[in-house]
């Protein structure tokens, strides 16, 4: 491997075969080659006519916008094929970077492409990636690579296989419907939605457009147009309540009958949301003897009501 | 069912090469290629090769040994027990059910079937000798369907001899299948229980692949009841989708115009529960099935159920409909809270909660 200055103009950009990372410089990054430059030297072959890159995508585009015109680059022999060349720019990575799923999949897509076959795909690259050795984590993988559209939200909110896997089932025109959704939400909102819009779409057996487009939905989406942050909320707590519309529509007339009480401020009534338990908590926050026999003096008034009952029934209450 | 022609190969484990029973279960294997192996890695391995590796892992068989085969069964935390005892004996099942939790719990594990039933033979003596005080349920469906490998390993008519003369253990062998030749060639036993895994025929029919109908099953039930054993069904999982009710309706007229309830030892009731991560592989190996798509909650134990208000409806029905033949007092809830135990007891006016037996009648 030869060291040396090259000029940022001899290296080929649009030849990517190599790149596999997501990453683009942040300002911490060009703050730092502002001030003393690019000191690590990027890995670059040489490829018919013209040099290609490596590894080190995000110094190239960082001195770029620094406007440096030159850095230091460490010229692998050109003798490398394409594999073990990317073996070694996978390599370099995997010591220090911790890899998106959108990164693991460009990843095996490349060894795919450059000729690792399945079994070693399997056996030997994806233990190191961190997931499931099965074909079928394979495949999912290769799909996902070809998602251009959708990797860098898949990279960026560092999306989790399960979560990837159910995206896919959707068919493409939805998956691009589905990310101009929830492309700025964090990845457990993002989870869920797509969870949530899966399950509706089966149960009832509609496309994703059909469900959108019914009035509350859309109205919720009209707001996440405007930027409101609160849209995001709403949209999810519209979803769960089609989602689970038994166990919801229960909490309601629950929290109804509890609002009726009028206990003293100092009283907390609570249940399980799942309405997995069919207790009621009382939480009590009293500081003295006193405060404590007033207040439970006031909650055995209140027992009189009928609300106590209506309350307990629906506790209990079967599904009609 | 012919579970021979499923097979595609089998991997035999070395340190059971030898065994006799190897010998008889090859034999009735002719043409199906062999391999001798020295663990189950290569096994998983090639498993882990395929793109279904839990469908290609029914056709796989592995004749090996294990030290140990009885445990009880491990319930789930928070529910409410019935001292059931299991004897894995057979891991993995051939069947290929929407809903089966093997999916996720034995996903590279081919159909392995152990050999050493002398091992097996002496822990059940030892056990007979230790759980000397009271009636117990074990049975060999925990891990795999207790007769679908039948045919191959006659493992049942083993059982069925360590169990002879031991009337206060009950031996439960459990299946969705109507292999039950091999038993009706012998003498049956007060305890032991043939028992068969009941659901709707839409739900036979889309969610449990390979399984054999419901009519085969309650044929092969009356058989055995006609042969002189003891039945039990196991209505689980009870699935709740539009026209489930009149489904299960018809299920249980059928069972008992076929069943007088007096050969009836027991029959379970437990409605489909699942753990987050079967989710993913059964929506991916069973695209157009619909169950997953069902209102369900995230329970105590992490598992998705029902909604308790919809389970109680659920049990509350069906027990109406065993009532309509007076067999409601052979009941019991599998893998339920004690709140939902509650709210079945309230209206069957029986029994004890938290009980490890709850099958009074079979004392």
């Amino acid at each position: 491997m030869i060291l040396r200055k090259i000029q940022i103009n001899e290296i080929n950009l649009e030849d990517r075969r190599f790149r596999f990372t997501c990453g683009h410089p942040d300002e911490k990054f060009l703050r730092s080659i502002k001030e003393i430059s690019v000191v690590e030297p990027v890995k670059i072959i040489k490829r018919k006519a013209s040099l290609v890159l490596v590894s080190g995508w995000k110094r190239v585009e960082g001195a770029i916008s620094c406007g440096l015109e030159e850095l230091p680059g460490l010229e692998i022999p050109e003798n490398l094929s394409d594999l073990e060349t990317f073996a070694l720019a996978f390599y370099e990575n995997y010591s220090h970077h911790q890899f998106s799923l959108a990164e693991k999949s460009l990843a095996v897509r490349r060894f795919s492409d450059f000729g690792l076959g399945q079994t070693e795909l399997i056996s030997r690259i994806l233990p190191i990636l961190e997931l499931p050795p099965t074909r079928h984590t394979l495949e999912v993988l290769l799909e996902l690579s070809d998602l251009e559209e959708s990797l860098p939200v898949i990279h960026n909110k560092d999306w989790k296989l399960p979560t990837a896997e159910l995206f896919l089932r959707f068919p493409p025109e939805e998956r691009r419907l589905m990310l101009s959704l929830v492309s700025d939400l964090s990845h457990n909102k993002q989870r869920e939605i797509i969870e949530l819009f899966y399950s509706l779409k089966k149960r009832q057996n509609r496309n994703l457009k059909a469900i959108i487009d019914e009035p509350a939905i859309a109205s919720c989406l009209e707001r996440f147009k405007k930027n409101k942050p609160e849209a995001a909320d709403k949209l999810l707590s519209i979803l769960r309540k089609e989602v689970s519309p038994l166990v919801h529509r229960l909490c309601e007339e629950i929290d109804r009958e509890i609002g009726q009480f009028k206990l003293p401020n100092n009283v907390r009534l609570d249940y399980d949301r799942t309405l997995e338990k069919s207790n009621l908590t009382l939480e009590v926050m009293v500081s003295s003897q006193e405060e404590l026999r007033e207040t439970v003096n006031k909650i055995l008034n209140s027992l009189e009501k009928e609300n106590w009952k209506r309350l307990f029934e629906l506790l209990y209450r079967e599904e009609e | 069912m012919m579970t021979r022609n499923w097979i595609k190969k089998v991997f035999l484990d070395r340190k059971v090469e030898k065994s006799p029973q190897v010998k008889k279960i090859l034999d009735k294997l002719i043409g199906v290629p062999v391999e001798v192996v020295d663990g189950e890695e290569k096994i998983k391995l090639e498993l882990r090769l395929s793109s279904d590796s839990v469908g290609e892992s029914k056709k796989i068989l592995f004749l090996t040994e294990q030290k140990a085969f009885i445990r009880p069964c491990p319930c789930t935390p928070g529910c409410v027990g019935c001292g059931y005892w299991t004897i894995d004996l057979d891991i993995n099942c051939p069947l290929d059910c929407s809903y089966c939790i093997l999916q996720r719990y034995l996903e590279e594990q081919p159909l392995t079937v152990s050999v050493n039933r002398e091992a097996l033979k002496n822990e059940l003596e030892l056990f007979f000798e230790q759980k000397r005080t009271r009636l117990l349920r074990i049975g060999t469906g925990e891990l795999g369907d207790s007769l679908a490998l039948d045919e191959l390993t006659e493992n049942s008519l083993f059982l069925v001899e360590l169990f002879r003369k031991k009337p206060s253990y009950f031996l439960e062998l459990k299946t969705k299948t109507a292999e039950i030749e091999l038993l009706l060639k012998i003498r049956p036993e007060p305890n032991i229980v043939l028992a068969w895994s009941l659901n709707t025929e839409k739900m036979v029919h889309s969610e449990e692949r390979g399984a054999a109908s419901l009519e085969d099953r309650l044929t092969a039930a009356t058989r055995a009841v006609n042969h002189g054993y003891r039945v039990a069904f196991h209505f689980d999982p009870i699935i709740h989708y539009p026209g489930w009710l009149e489904g299960y309706e018809r299920v249980v007229e059928k069972l008992f115009g076929r069943i007088p309830v007096e050969a009836i030892a027991w029959v379970s009731l437990g409605t489909l529960r699942f753990p987050s991560d079967l989710l993913t592989v059964a929506r991916r190996r069973f695209p157009e099935s619909t169950i997953y798509e069902h209102e369900f909650v995230r329970s105590w134990e992490g598992k998705f159920r029902y909604p308790r208000p919809l389970r109680i409806k659920i049990y509350s029905e069906l027990r109406r409909m065993f009532s309509d033949f007076r067999a409601e007092n052979k009941l019991y809830l599998c893998m339920e809270s004690s709140a939902v135990w509650a709210a079945f007891l309230e209206k069957n006016k029986r029994g004890r909660l938290i009980s490890a037996f709850p099958f009074p009648w079979l004392s």
